[in-house]
């Protein structure tokens, strides 16, 4: 992976980006049905070990909804940013104090984790967001470092010094008690599924539009009207909300939190997912986060050395791919009328962007366009 | 009135004096050319009433605000649009998307509109996008809108910085050398398209080493040498000027 402070899309001269394939939407929605009934089928098999994948797929989501939330920071507005479990503390935190000493029921905390941690972000971010490339990397590591030591020094007598708080409630929804593994499955892969909607939109949006000016040319964004410092501050506050967000899940599902949770190597795991899967794309992130979080479950036959077989797997990942697995495909627009005749709608996409089958759908309909189908059937975007 | 004016800027690099004591205006409606010989300046000027620099003395005034401190993107907002002098597009996102980062500072929605997508917000968008295609049609680019800007000739890209600069809605277009490294039939295309400009009540400033351009599309010249202004007037004034004619060719000394 490169450290140069500018890394857009794939330099001149490389092999094209691998089309996106765009599932019909009858396929997307029953693969996300299919997903959905896992925890029914591995109860039914009857699988001694049933609870202990779910963990892993509770784990997989939950790093999922971590790292789409560094995909903004990171991969949007390429702001090597790797900090990130500095916000995810803060927010785990804030639910955990908010639960024990205050007795608020857990999922209540949510918003206030979020706005916490987002609040945290706001600060510790301004006076760091002109910083470029591997020196903000460096100050990030250090706002990650400084969190873990304030933890573990029990600061405001608040945090519970080295051994973390335990004991944190069950969350209830609509009186339902989420306890076991498929409870939280749903609770976790639900939030997963709202976070690739609402970062769909995001991508579509004004605003994201500009977090990827940014990325590609700070310089030229800021010229031709767009306030950079303004919306990198902002991508780090968004990032860093949601990251509050995955905290009371985090604190809800664990019961018990410590600063050993939220060091640095989880900001490198959170990092590595967004880099590998394909910087800016959300399936790609969500693939990164199955392959950086379960893939080494699956490799326990390798037992001591797993770490190192996967470390290994990454490596040759980033010599033969390092735009990621899944690199985020042209944003595809559709042009309202009289426009959406123009000469080369479709097909020039095809030739230019070197995808080929990729919007292939044709020049009526590149899918999803700034008016049009209205968040319909985007929950099953990224599988 | 004026519609931008220079006060005495100055701005010095380290040792040397980029701009000393420079002051010049620009007058609603007119098309402005900026020359001088290479390290006079010029783009130093256009980088300091674009915001890209601070100047160390002196004052910027564009309609009406005192714009010498505020960044570039406000000076956009308020009215000022540039191109730079090498190609600067954003090469890997197509062309429609590079004129839509014009649009940026004319639209309003938010995050949470975004978020929520708000009908407000997708009226906008799609407006945005009529916007943005009518600028591509403005300079003869509609047919390319979904090719990555990287992907573009030359002289197209060129085009593709002045239809991402009007998206602004400037009152005010500056053009760093536009016909640089463009050949004849292009720089003949960019004639038509800056009096097509002017046309839309946009005024304009531009930087150019071809002379020919200048005097063809410029109501006024303004000369610059080592940083300061030597002459300003008409095409036919300045062509007849001996100050600039010694600016250009050196001092009068074989004859």
């Amino acid at each position: 992976m490169s450290f140069s402070p500018s890394v857009p899309g794939p330099p001149a001269g490389s092999p094209p980006a691998a089309p996106e394939a765009r599932l019909p939407l009858p396929a997307k929605a029953a693969g996300v049905a299919a997903f959905f009934l896992i925890p029914v089928v591995l109860q039914k098999a009857g699988l001694g070990s049933a609870p202990y994948w779910l963990d892993v797929l509770n784990t997989v989501g939950l790093y999922a909804i971590l790292a789409l939330s560094l995909n903004v920071i990171l991969g949007h507005a390429g702001m090597f940013h790797m900090g990130h479990a500095a916000f995810f503390a803060v927010g785990a935190y804030v639910t955990a104090v908010l639960n024990l000493d205050c007795g608020w029921p857990v999922l209540w905390t949510l918003p206030a984790a979020g706005l916490a941690a987002g609040l945290f972000a706001a600060v510790v971010a301004g006076p760091i967001i002109h910083l470029r490339g591997d020196y903000l990397l460096i100050v990030t590591i250090g706002i990650v470092e400084i969190i873990r030591i304030a933890l573990t020094n029990d600061v405001f007598g608040l945090t519970g010094g080295p051994n973390g708080r335990m004991g944190i409630a069950r969350p209830t929804v609509f009186g339902f008690r989420i306890t076991r593994p498929q409870h939280f499955f749903y609770l976790i892969w639900f939030s997963v599924a709202v976070s690739l909607v609402l970062f769909r939109r995001l991508e579509l949006s004004r605003f994201g539009r500009a977090l990827r000016f940014i990325k590609e040319d700070p310089v030229a964004a800021e010229g031709i009207g767009i306030n950079t410092s303004r919306h990198k501050l902002l991508a780090f506050v968004i990032g860093a909300v949601w990251a509050g967000f995955a905290g009371t899940i985090y604190a809800a599902r664990m019961r018990t939190i410590s600063p050993d949770s939220f060091n640095f190597s989880e900001s490198v795991l959170l990092f590595t997912i967004v880099i590998l899967g394909g910087s800016g794309s959300r399936r790609g992130v969500l693939l990164g986060s199955f392959l950086v979080m379960g893939l080494p479950e699956l490799f326990r036959g390798f037992q001591e050395s797993r770490l190192l077989v996967f470390g290994a797997a990454l490596v040759v990942m980033m010599i033969f791919r390092p735009q990621g697995l899944l690199p985020p495909g042209p944003a595809a627009y559709m042009l309202p009328p009289p426009w959406d005749g123009a000469p080369g709608a479709g097909g020039a996409r095809n030739g230019a962007f070197g995808g080929g089958a990729d919007e292939a759908g044709g020049a009526g309909g590149p899918s999803p366009p700034a008016g049009g189908p209205a968040g319909t059937g985007t929950s099953g975007e990224g599988r | 009135m004026l519609l931008l004016s220079l006060n005495n800027v100055t701005k010095t690099f380290g040792g040397l004096v980029a701009v000393a004591g420079f002051s010049a205006g620009v007058e609603r409606g007119q098309t402005v050319g900026l020359i001088g010989p290479n390290g006079a300046g010029k783009t130093t000027v256009f980088n300091i009433v674009t915001g890209s620099i601070k100047p160390d003395a002196g004052f910027v005034f564009f309609a009406g605000h005192s714009i010498s401190s505020l960044r570039p993107s406000r000076i956009v907002e308020l009215g000022i649009a540039r191109t730079f002098q090498t190609v600067r597009l954003f090469p890997h996102m197509s062309v429609l998307e590079n004129v839509l980062s014009g649009r940026h500072c004319r639209m309003r929605a938010g995050i949470a509109a975004a978020f929520l997508r708000l009908p407000e917000q997708r009226r906008e968008e799609r407006a945005v996008l009529s916007a943005a295609m009518e600028e591509l049609d403005f300079v003869g680019l509609a047919g390319k809108w979904n090719l990555p800007a990287g992907a573009l000739p030359y002289g197209d890209q060129r085009r593709l910085e002045i239809a991402r600069a009007l998206a602004t809605e400037p009152r005010l277009l500056i053009l760093d050398e536009p016909a640089g490294g463009m050949n004849d039939r292009e720089t003949a295309e960019l004639t038509g398209l800056v009096a097509a400009v002017k046309a839309r009540d946009i005024t304009v400033m531009l930087i150019e080493h071809d002379m020919g351009f200048v005097m063809k599309v410029c109501d006024r010249v303004v000369v610059m040498e080592n940083g300061a202004l030597i002459a300003e007037g008409t095409p036919d004034e300045i062509r007849l000027n001996p100050k600039v004619i010694e600016a250009y060719l050196g001092p009068d000394e074989e004859g």
